[in-house]
């Protein structure tokens, strides 16, 4: 059961509202524990246990880490190292889980490629595992709290209920945001009352989400599914739809999805972080990453960049390169050594994917350049003597920006290496056109009305966006329109997804890309 | 009190907006205003067809459609039938369009055509497969939304009976593909169960079944035609592959297929057609049909068609006839 589907919307979520209604509001976090190990159930089964012993770890190891720090018998230095190795052990055991589920056949699956490669000739079975859905999100969510109460940034859970409820909270369950306990702790315990401005919001952002998915990426999914088959043999034309195809997909699914996390949970006054922030408008690759799955790039921030960057090592390292090398070479070295765990992890996050790897890679490389060049970029503006901030400058960059993150998420989207080099050389290498137009075009499972919908969805997204930019409370504003104004614009957002929906017989709806990792 | 009236109002309008376009929304109103030319509106074109009136009801993806003429089968043997395919369909949506048949026509002969046996037909949660059941029963807006694509799709041109006249020419010159691969092809337990669905509601209105594969080196090989000749003896039910034919036929690749082998076009269906009808003539007895009522608008639509596609096809077809 999807967040798209009729199951969730017709059935699951108004019980779970009525649930929640029906119970005291001292209780009410209790029940939106049992909704969410409902929701949880009803996808990955009794595989809830290894969400619970996740759970059971990162709860138990906050109340020893903070208990630890408190310990007036112990000296500072003292109850820091012990509490530190606390964090370690429980970090281990998250991880643990998260990398045996994950990356065991992964692993099995390269040990035995390099074997084979080296003629040992040895080939280990790979293992049936199931992993449980949301594992990467709720691991992250745990590992963050640990180090969040181990810093004294927060004061760990004494409830258990309510910690359990922090992880694995419905909406967030699937595909994020990965939500820091101190931004959500307080509305996800309160048990407010559900009232009809939190209804009517939650409904926006849901309604918003459901017309990106259903107008947008289910309508292109039969095209990428065909696209993107081995056997297809690309032209460079062909290469273009695919980045432009593969990126608009991606990005409304994921953004649209999240619209409908945002807008389920904030039913309950829950206002959940938020994931995006009009990600195209992104004038660098770094810039990108601060719009784009915010969640992910922030836990990535807090828990990996700053400690490396501030640790002990770079610090001596930023003292001796600013002495010997100067300042560039130590800020580009110190970026590199900081960027690059960062990166590598992210990639991995992502999936036990070669491609996914390289994705990690792709970017650590695109934003050490985009560092090295900084002032290179600066310089070549001034002699131009246009200024940088220039709009001209601006739109030229979010241009190059956009370039690369379609190169980027064709990679992230190939099964393989091979594919995606095989696509990206036939954009110089092969045909241009190769009757793309003539006729192709319309081969991919989708008429001339398909691609009308498409351009005309993406363009009142984009316009959106635009809004969005100038106010990022757009969305919780509409209820303060004119009832005449408001009421179109819900009709219109309605009519528009039940009639130019892709839904019913022909269309496949795009899975959820991120509930997978 | 107020608050609630403004709610229940807004509800209420939303209830009509949905609700009563899918009141309207009629087979005949569909079908006479040209709203019926998507994937579902088989469905529609099928319910206005007279009660009683069709011997052969051809159903299956695209390939089947492409494969059969029913105006040709008419002309030339007298058959009335239906090319009740659907774009992408996968194996239960043929199931579904032959269950909406079912209910006005008892056909002689189901002919369905087997390239979606092989496509993957995810299964629905019963939730899932019960609410939609029950939204598309109540609201046929949502059944029939694609509609607004109806007049777009017209540019295929007009339909005879599920038959397009496509005269796009576009070879195929990959050579022999009824080869083997030594691959274990496989057909999923869900299409299997469908399929043999299908074959109970034929039995259970005294319809044959009868599965044939349209010429296609795009979509079939050797591998294929093993499985499907074993699935269909495990059934007892005839199959026809009309890949292992193709000598027989006389389709000539340059000519007869309107994109590199995927599926045929007028000058190759025009050929099938004329298999199938020869072959159906042949083992079965349409005479006791009761069709005399629907003579005129046949022979009607005949003109037409003949108007649009000329005689060539007829010349090339008559060859064949003979051969049984």
């Amino acid at each position: 059961m999807a967040y798209n589907t009729n199951t969730y919307f017709i059935v699951f979520l108004p019980l779970a509202m009525i649930l929640y209604q029906m119970t005291p509001k001292k209780k009410r976090y209790y029940t939106l524990l049992l909704v969410s190990v409902a929701f949880f159930m009803l996808i990955s089964k009794y595989l809830i246990y290894w969400a619970a012993i996740t759970t059971a770890v990162t709860f138990l190891g906050g109340l020893l880490i903070e208990r630890t720090l408190k310990n007036k018998e112990l000296e500072r230095k003292q109850a820091k190292k012990k509490a530190s190795r606390y964090v370690k052990i429980a970090i281990f055991i998250v991880v643990g889980i998260l990398a045996g589920l994950k990356y065991t056949n992964f692993t099995i699956e390269i040990i035995n490629k390099f074997s084979s490669s080296f003629g040992t000739g040895s080939n280990i079975a790979l293992l049936k595992i199931l992993v449980p859905i949301g594992i990467s999100f709720y691991s992250m969510q745990g590992i963050g709290y640990l180090l969040d109460v181990f810093w004294k940034h927060i004061e760990a859970e004494k409830n258990f209920c309510k910690f359990a409820l922090f992880m694995i909270f419905f909406p967030t369950l699937m595909e994020g945001p990965i939500c820091r306990y101190s931004d959500v702790k307080d509305q996800l315990f309160e048990g407010e009352r559900i009232t009809e401005e939190s209804m009517v919001k939650g409904a926006i952002r849901i309604g918003i989400g459901l017309f990106k998915r259903m107008l947008i990426a289910d309508r292109l999914n039969g095209a990428i599914n065909v696209l993107y088959k081995p056997s297809e043999s690309y032209t460079g034309l062909m290469v273009m739809v695919i980045m432009i195809f593969t990126t608009v997909q991606l990005y409304m699914e994921f953004s649209g999805t999240i619209d409908i996390v945002i807008g389920s949970a904030r039913i309950f006054h829950v206002k959940l972080p938020e994931n995006f922030r009009q990600p195209f408008l992104a004038e660098s690759a770094a810039e990108f990453w601060r719009r784009w799955h915010i969640s992910l790039g922030t836990w990535f921030k807090n828990y990996i960049f700053y400690p490396v960057t501030t640790s002990k090592m770079m610090k001596k390292w930023n003292k001796f390169g600013r002495k010997h090398a100067g300042k560039y070479v130590t800020m580009v070295v110190t970026s590199a050594i900081a960027l690059f765990p960062v990166w590598m992890l992210n990639g991995l996050w992502h999936g036990p994917k070669i491609p996914y790897i390289m994705y990690g890679v792709y970017y650590f490389v695109v934003l050490l350049l985009e560092i090295m060049l900084e002032p290179v970029g600066e310089k070549f503006w001034n002699l131009l003597q246009i200024d940088a901030k220039d709009k001209v400058v601006s739109r030229i960059r979010m241009f190059r920006t956009w370039i690369v993150i379609f190169v980027g998420e064709v990679l992230f989207r190939a099964e393989t290496m091979q594919q995606f080099v095989s696509i990206m050389k036939n954009l110089f290498a092969g045909p241009w056109d190769g009757g793309f137009f003539s006729g192709k075009i319309l081969e991919l499972g989708l008429d001339v009305g398909d691609y009308f919908v498409i351009i005309v969805a993406t363009a009142i997204v984009f316009c959106i966006d635009l809004k969005l930019e100038k106010n990022p409370n757009l969305y919780e504003d509409m209820v303060k329109y004119p009832i005449v104004y408001r009421w179109a614009i819900y009709y219109s957002v309605i009519m528009a997804i039940v009639i130019f929906g892709a839904y019913g017989e022909g269309y496949q709806p795009a899975d959820l890309i991120y509930a997978g990792f | 009190m107020r608050k609630y009236g403004k709610n229940i109002l807004f509800l209420a309008i939303l209830a009509l907006l949905i609700y009563v376009p899918g009141k309207c929304m009629t087979s005949k109103f569909m079908v006479k205003n040209h709203l019926a030319n998507c994937k579902n509106g088989v469905h529609a074109n099928l319910m206005v067809e007279p009660k009683n009136s069709l011997d052969v009801l051809i159903i299956g993806d695209s390939e089947s459609y492409t494969t059969v003429s029913p105006m040709q089968l008419w002309r030339d043997y007298g058959i009335t039938s239906y090319a009740a395919g659907q774009p992408g369909a996968k194996l239960s949506d043929s199931e579904k369009v032959l269950k909406t048949a079912m209910n006005k026509q008892t056909p002689k002969i189901v002919l369905l055509e087997t390239n979606n046996l092989f496509r993957i037909d995810r299964k629905e949660t019963m939730s899932k497969d019960y609410i939609s059941g029950f939204l598309y029963k109540h609201f046929k807006l949502l059944k029939e939304h694609n509609v607004w694509k109806s007049p777009l799709m017209e540019v295929r041109g007009k339909s005879y009976k599920g038959f397009h006249v496509s005269r796009k020419i576009k070879p195929y010159t990959g050579g022999d593909y009824m080869i083997s691969a030594n691959q274990k092809v496989k057909i999923s337990n869900r299409n299997l169960n469908t399929l043999k669905n299908i074959k109970n509601i034929c039995d259970k209105n005294g319809t044959q079944l009868i599965l044939y594969s349209a010429p296609s080196p795009k979509n079939y090989n050797y591998d294929k035609h093993v499985r499907l000749a074993k699935v269909s003896k495990k059934m007892g039910v005839t199959y026809i592959d009309l890949n292992t034919k193709v000598r027989e036929l006389g389709i000539d690749w340059y000519v007869d297929t309107r994109d590199k082998g995927d599926h045929l076009n007028l000058f190759g269906a025009g050929k099938t057609t004329d298999y199938l009808g020869t072959y159906l003539d042949y083992h079965f007895d349409f005479s006791d049909n009761d069709i005399d009522m629907n003579v005129k608008s046949w022979n009607k639509l005949l003109k037409k068609y003949e108007a649009s596609t000329g005689d060539k096809e007829r010349q090339w077809t008559l060859e064949i006839k003979n051969q049984f």
